[in-house]
């Protein structure tokens, strides 16, 4: 092989690595090289080679039909924003169960989790009488908040701290 | 896929644009028209990426979220949709795989399951031959390869999508390439011209026993 063709091959070699065999792909200043490979026994090699490698590579083709669940999740992502639900969790959404999660809608669980709880300490401060004991409490403070004028009597008893006591 | 030309380019830029603006507004159907045109690619990238069909989805999800999210500070002409949302699911897909490199997680058994199209018993196992070796390739090599061989994008839009050159994109591919031709080399030379057929047969190729 020529200092030419040695060129060439190493073009051939750098093309099909950059470009595969499809030499539609290929750049136009490299066009020629298609001329190359028809005529030296070992391009064509170099470039069945490569050729055979991209069909063992579209074995591996796939375009995947994007499921109607899937596709409603990510409208319905779309609508919470809408909504201004900034809070929407995806990781929540793993895709195994997100049939089964598309019937509820996301984070109601939480709120409703929220809200059970609140109600069942609720309950059970009633029922230990801490209740009344609260209830008691809240009157104090708001007959407190009524005299407005009886603060100034709370004013006259802070206790002055020594640095106070030493500027009187 | 061939290079779009600037006209193109700009046409589908002033369409994505004009679907931007109306997503932002909260145009449910142009929402559902984006969903409908990208998702099935975006889902193979990802599938490609991380050999997982739950992972694809949940990386789908997550970048239509972020585009949503972005409708309203999308800059006109600054980038397609297309270009955008595979840009956000790719760096989703190495996030992954760090993360599973970081928490060393086994080998998953479904990233090793060949596409569930109807194929014979050997182009199966050459499907599931092939994603084995993907697996193992760099993820930005296998994610350069991913995107001008599986998702025919040019060398240009690929590179748009990597925010790398055209010319680190092409240094990435060459090493894909030479990398799956090592590792793939008794599964690709049994499509070279003249040798398939005795294949099918089982005639030739096949490890000859070492009779002792």
């Amino acid at each position: 092989m020529n200092n030419s063709n040695k060129i060439k091959m190493e073009r051939l070699q750098s093309v099909l690595e950059r470009f595969g065999a499809d030499s539609g792909r290929w750049p136009e200043n490299e066009q020629e090289l298609t001329g190359f490979v028809k005529e030296t026994p070992q391009a064509a090699t170099l470039y069945h080679e490569t050729r055979a490698l991209d069909q063992l590579l579209d074995k591996a083709a796939y375009l995947p039909e994007a499921s109607s669940d899937l596709q409603q999740s990510i409208l319905t992502d779309f609508t919470d924003l809408q909504a201004g639900e900034d809070d929407v969790v995806v990781p929540f959404l793993r895709a195994g169960n997100r049939a089964k999660n598309a019937a509820y809608p996301k984070h109601n669980w939480m709120s409703a989790a929220a809200m059970a709880a609140c109600f069942a300490v609720g309950i059970y401060l009633g029922g230990v009488g801490i209740g009344d004991w609260s209830l008691d409490l809240a009157s104090d403070f708001a007959n407190l908040a009524s005299q407005g004028d009886q603060f100034a009597e709370i004013d006259d008893l802070v206790i002055p701290s020594s640095f106070e006591e030493e500027l009187l | 896929m061939p290079d779009r030309s600037p006209a193109v380019e700009r046409a589908g830029s002033r369409e994505d644009d004009d679907l931007m603006c109306a997503i932002a507004a909260g145009d449910q159907a142009a929402a559902k028209q984006v969903v409908e045109r990208h998702l099935p690619l975006l889902m193979s990238l990802a599938r490609y990426m991380l050999g997982s069909d739950a992972e694809a989805e949940e990386i789908a999800q997550d970048s239509f979220l972020k585009l949503w999210k972005q409708a309203k500070n999308w800059q006109p002409e600054r980038a397609l949709i297309a270009t955008w949302l595979r840009r956000v699911a790719s760096n989703l897909c190495i996030d992954r795989l760090r993360q599973r490199r970081t928490v060393a997680l086994d080998p998953q058994d479904d990233q090793l399951v060949a596409p569930t199209q109807q194929r014979d018993l050997e182009d199966k196992h050459l499907a599931l031959r092939v994603n084995q070796a993907l697996t193992l390739l760099p993820d930005r090599q296998k994610l350069a390869l991913t995107l001008c061989h599986y998702q025919g994008m040019s060398q240009k839009q690929a590179a748009q999508v990597m925010e790398i050159s055209e010319h680190a994109l092409e240094s990435l591919l060459s090493r894909a390439r030479r990398g799956l031709k090592k590792s793939l080399e008794h599964e690709w030379k049994q499509l070279l011209p003249g040798r398939y057929e005795r294949n099918e047969y089982g005639k030739t190729d096949l490890p000859q026993r070492v009779k002792k």
